[in-house]
């Protein structure tokens, strides 16, 4: 049996739609007086200076790379919070319950890891 | 797998099933139409006027009237903000990549929209009439599920709402990176960095639930909540709840965790550049998106549309208009009072600093998350399993509060962050060195 997604891509052209709208009818009922000063990067009336799209700190890709440990967690964590509730009653609780106590301390090292090493610190 | 979704006729089609599933009369395409005009039409109204209420409610907390100019009560303000947004002048930067910055809103508008596709308002049939997912059949007529009244009934509705709620961080910072303004940047680097240390918490906190469950579906966990009472009503069911709001707050960027638009600092952080209808269009998933988490967390946490303790009005109540009318009636008011806990709690703390914020979630909500679930898991055992909830709540409370009061004192262990460029900044110079480093 197919779920019935096909209204989640239905719902995906509604929320564009939905957004584009509104910017189709400002484009035609709103003034359009362009100017250079109304071009420019807002800096609260100072001219900018220098390039924009500059190097930013490794702090970012840290954090960018433990975001990605944990999520691959919850990629395990989710199947087996779902299938937990039946494994108990066919008897295997406390294996899984073991099992996962081993995987969360084993994440829990790589975070304690991560703390002590100070890559937690915004610096 | 894109082609037949842009066919009409497969839409129809697989709507037809979730019908006749259903005992619904009447034609799909109706049905399908009748939900359209709900995301369009209904929650951008509620939407709107949650913005009023926020106006009138802050308001209230800084000792002011707020809107009360256009129509009764400021009644039509919406309206006329949404005249003035429309007749605005639409400003690009001549600098700014014009593609991206216009893509930036419409994701997040489509982050907004589609979280709202599984949440079960109500039921779709007063009889226990549908076979939960996975089984082939099931046993008996009380392991049957209430079929839920939601856009989208799937199997795997939890982790289809993380994803598409996690779609906002694209959207904000293209927003940033897009417009070339300093401070748009500055407000979409640490917009990502926040919004994705506070989806890990957000996505952990919901592991409790979906242990309890045994499914992902949103109308299995509130067909669960009718056997097991609310899932708030247990030590990890509180903790998981509270860190479940904490995160979602940070995840639509509201006060205390509003930096990445950090108006004192960086402007208007990743919307300095946008003006006009393309700033409505992020106001406006930004309160689609508080709608939105304040239904995830009435439909996992608080019992969905039902009182506390009783299964009323399913049971007793025969008419589904009825019974619908007194569920999504409920459902309402909690996720009125769980908005109003948002504005509540804008109105009453301060912004935080950023290197607070970052250990808030590293080193207090995540190790606190992973403990929960293990916590969730003995109540399971003991508290519902074994049948003792009193035993439960002696197992589990003094382990959260330990866990609660050590992660908390030993996130502050380290002291102040270091000041970045102390040394030069004490001595004197006359002309520093511009970094290249934001």
């Amino acid at each position: 049996m197919i779920p019935n997604y096909g209204f989640i891509g239905l719902l995906l052209f509604a929320a564009i739609a939905f957004a584009v709208g509104p910017l189709v009818l400002v484009a035609l009922i709103a003034p359009r007086k362009g100017s250079v000063e109304k071009g420019e990067t807002y800096e609260c009336g100072v001219r900018t200076t220098g390039e924009t799209w500059v190097r930013f700190r490794l702090q970012y890709y840290i954090y960018a790379i433990l975001f990605v440990v944990f999520d691959i967690e919850t990629v395990f964590l989710y199947p087996w919070a779902v299938s937990y509730l039946g494994l108990a009653e066919l008897g295997f609780g406390l294996f899984v319950l073991v099992e996962m106590v081993i995987f969360l301390v084993m994440l829990a090292v790589g975070l304690a890891y991560a703390w002590a090493s100070g890559d937690l610190r915004w610096v | 797998m894109i082609a037949p979704l842009l066919n009409p006729v497969f839409l129809l089609a697989v709507g037809d099933d979730g019908l006749r599933r259903a005992g619904l009369a009447g034609p799909a395409w109706l049905y399908w139409a009748g939900w359209l005009l709900v995301f369009l039409v209904v929650f951008p109204g509620i939407v709107a006027y949650i913005v009023l209420a926020e106006r009138k409610l802050a308001g209230r907390f800084q000792d002011r009237i707020g809107p009360n100019r256009v129509g009764p009560f400021g009644l039509l303000q919406p309206i006329a903000d949404a005249i003035k947004l429309v007749t605005k002048e639409n400003l690009v930067p001549r600098s700014a990549d014009a593609f991206v910055h216009l893509l930036a809103p419409v994701l997040l508008m489509i982050s907004a929209f589609l979280v709202l596709a599984v949440i079960p308002f109500g039921v779709r049939s007063t009889d226990r009439d549908m076979i939960p997912f996975g089984l082939a059949e099931a046993p008996d007529e009380a392991s049957r599920w209430y079929p839920g009244l939601a856009a989208v009934d799937t199997a795997s509705g939890l982790l289809y709402l993380i994803a598409a709620a996690s779609l906002s961080v694209l959207g904000i910072f293209l927003a940033g990176w897009s417009s070339r303004n300093k401070f748009a940047l500055i407000g979409s680097m640490r917009g990502v960095a926040q919004l994705v240390s506070y989806e890990i918490p957000q996505v952990l906190s919901l592991v409790p639930v979906i242990l309890w469950t045994g499914s992902l579906s949103l109308v299995g966990i509130f067909n669960a909540q009718l056997d097991q009472g609310w899932f708030l009503f247990s030590p990890p069911g509180i903790a998981a709840f509270v860190l479940l709001v904490i995160a979602s707050i940070a995840e639509v960027n509201r006060a205390p965790f509003d930096l990445p638009e950090a108006e004192s600092e960086i402007i208007a952080g990743y919307h300095t550049e946008y003006s006009g209808m393309r700033f409505g269009l992020f106001f406006l998933a930004e309160y689609l998106a508080i709608f939105g988490i304040s239904c995830l967390a009435v439909a996992t946490f608080l019992g969905g549309g039902t009182l506390p303790g009783t299964t009323w009005p399913l049971g007793s109540v025969d008419s589904v208009i009825l019974a619908n009318v007194i569920l999504v009636g409920i459902f309402g008011v909690k996720v009125a009072l769980m908005i109003f806990l948002v504005f509540w709690v804008r109105a009453t703390l301060p912004r935080m600093r950023v290197d607070r914020l970052m250990n808030f979630a590293w080193k207090v909500l995540i190790p606190l998350c992973l403990v929960n679930i293990l916590v969730a898991a003995a109540w399971l055992e003991v508290g519902v399993r074994r049948g003792q909830p009193l035993l439960g709540w002696l197992v589990t409370l003094p382990v959260l509060i330990v866990a609660v009061a050590g992660f908390v004192r030993l996130s502050r262990t380290e002291g102040p962050a270091p000041v970045l460029g102390k040394a030069t900044l004490a001595q004197p110079t006359p002309t520093p060195t511009p970094s290249r480093s934001l």
